[in-house]
């Protein structure tokens, strides 16, 4: 019994990675309709973002955790700009391939100067140790990263329901050519919702940087089980990406007690069943996608 | 005035408009009517600026904006109204009015908006998607007259609704026209039409082959029901 609950725990703190990465991948492609393959890549700078900072420059974590994921949107704004806005005319292939090929780019050139090992980032001294909930110690770092990611999930999730902003994501989430021709000018916000979007995987590369090792393709293993779960909880739904995501933490860190070698395999099957049933996603619509 | 001229619409290689010319005068009521398929739709569409594949004259104010995209044209007060209605279910009622950005000085207050259409105030914290089909209509139309729309393309706004809600949009076209506003009524309901516009245009095969007045619609009723296959 215990052995479960603590997976449970620590499923729930894979949950909080993949919750904020497929938060971002979910805006983004309900405003865009661009399914984002470069956010695991993003993630990694986010990380490797914190890990200079503190290096180069002595930033702490604390400041990291701001820094870093502001950098990674000017990342990303830069790429929307210069080069994802030519391609939004065509299939969203295309769009998929050039942001495939960008993540190529960006995981080599991170090899390139830091090689594949990887490098080591030390847990902030205030987080250090571990709290004893209930029945077991657990490490202090690890339930901040949970509390965190739900704060953060929770704030999001305000922002799409109660401002102008996000009911303009909503709005062309649902249906773009309609938005349009209400006169909102859908494409001035898309720049920046990319931006915001790519910024909560820069966060969440920070986050993993004291407790995984940060090497250029730490996003690559990732980032496959992200698409899944955007799948899983319908794309473009903001609830669906992060319920589906804390849920998909869990069934794997449960599955890897059970039964090991389908550990990585279920969340693939969960996919196939759900789209047997209901293909635009648990929680999607089916005119949006 | 919002002037059509000659226009014509592709979907890939086939063609679907092969002509359609009409004229509305402002404060006027102005129908484009025509069987299924017809392509009257469309023409909507390519007067919004959402469908690109076209060519001929769109003038708004003897202005040229057949180029312009569409959230352009909706900013110079043209308010489309579709015929799935076009609601949105994530937004709430009052979400789905307050979308549009007030683009004149024209726009309705949600007070005035209210009291013309009681029945959205009371469900305005309601999703979208609760709402029936005749109060969805009635949203979608209240929605561009809260952006300011001076011009209002409607989209067969009697389908499928009960007579007593037919009798409701009645209406509110003449209340929208009696505030001087335009209305360019895409219909198939020759009957509908009559009672509530000035001037029709007939359109078959993607082709505006006649403008009628009133009263020749009237007398030559039995041969343009034909027409229009009812």
């Amino acid at each position: 019994m215990e052995i479960v609950l603590v997976q449970v725990f620590n499923g729930l703190i894979s949950g909080a990675f993949y919750a904020l990465l497929s938060l971002g991948l979910a805006v983004i492609f309900g405003m865009l309709r661009v399914v984002n393959f470069m956010h695991g890549a993003l993630y990694m700078l986010g990380a490797f973002g914190a890990y200079l900072l503190g290096v180069q420059l002595g930033v702490s974590f604390w400041w990291a955790l701001i820094i870093s994921p502001l950098a990674v949107a000017a990342v990303g704004f830069l790429l929307e700009r210069a080069l994802l806005r030519r391609l939004y005319d065509l299939n969203v292939l295309y769009n998929l391939l050039l942001t495939f090929g960008l993540t190529l780019v960006i995981q080599d050139a991170m090899r390139l100067r830091f090689g594949v090992q990887g490098v080591p980032y030390s847990i902030p001294a205030q987080l250090r140790g571990a709290v004893l909930i209930g029945f077991m110690f657990f490490p202090t770092y690890r339930l901040f990263v949970l509390g965190f990611s739900v704060l953060v999930c929770l704030g999001v999730w305000w922002l799409i329901e109660h401002t102008r902003v996000g009911m303009i994501i909503r709005a062309s989430t649902e249906n773009p050519v309609l938005t349009r021709a209400l006169g909102v000018d859908v494409d001035r916000w898309i720049p920046l919702v990319f931006a915001f979007g790519v910024a909560l995987a820069g966060l969440a590369g920070v986050l993993a940087a004291p407790m995984r090792n940060v090497s250029p393709l730490m996003g690559a293993d990732l980032i496959i089980t992200t698409f899944a779960i955007v799948v899983i909880g319908g794309m473009g739904s903001i609830l669906g990406s992060v319920v589906t995501g804390f849920f998909v933490g869990v069934l794997s860190a449960l599955g890897a007690v059970y039964y090991p070698p389908a550990a990585n395999t279920l969340v693939f099957i969960v996919m196939a069943i759900v789209l047997l049933f209901r293909p635009s996603g648990l929680f999607g619509s089916p005119e949006a996608g | 005035m919002l002037v059509v001229d000659g226009l014509q619409a592709w979907y890939g290689e086939s063609q679907v408009l092969h002509g359609v010319t009409l004229e509305v005068g402002d404060g006027r009521v102005v129908t484009l009517v025509g069987r299924n398929g017809m392509g009257k739709t469309t023409a909507l569409r390519c007067i919004m600026g959402i469908h690109r594949q076209k060519r001929g004259r769109i003038l708004l104010d003897g202005r040229e904006i057949g180029h312009l995209p569409p959230q352009q044209i909706a900013r110079m007060g043209i308010g489309w109204v579709q015929d799935d209605r076009g609601i949105y279910g994530t937004l709430s009622v009052l979400e789905n009015l307050l979308l549009p950005p007030v683009v004149s000085d024209e726009s309705w207050s949600l007070d005035k908006i209210f009291s013309v259409f009681p029945v959205l105030k009371d469900q305005a914290a309601q999703s979208g998607s609760k709402l029936s089909g005749g109060e969805q209509q009635m949203l979608a139309i209240a929605r561009v007259l809260r952006m300011g729309a001076r011009i209002l393309l409607l989209d067969e706004p009697t389908e499928g609704l009960a007579p007593l809600l037919v009798e409701r949009v009645r209406e509110i076209v003449k209340e929208i026209k009696s505030h001087g506003l335009t209305v360019l009524l895409v219909e198939q309901n020759l009957r509908f039409a009559t009672t509530v516009a000035d001037t029709h245009h007939l359109i078959v095969n993607g082709r505006t082959v006649r403008s009628l007045s009133n009263q020749e619609v009237v007398r030559e009723e039995r041969e343009l029901l034909e027409y229009l296959g009812v």
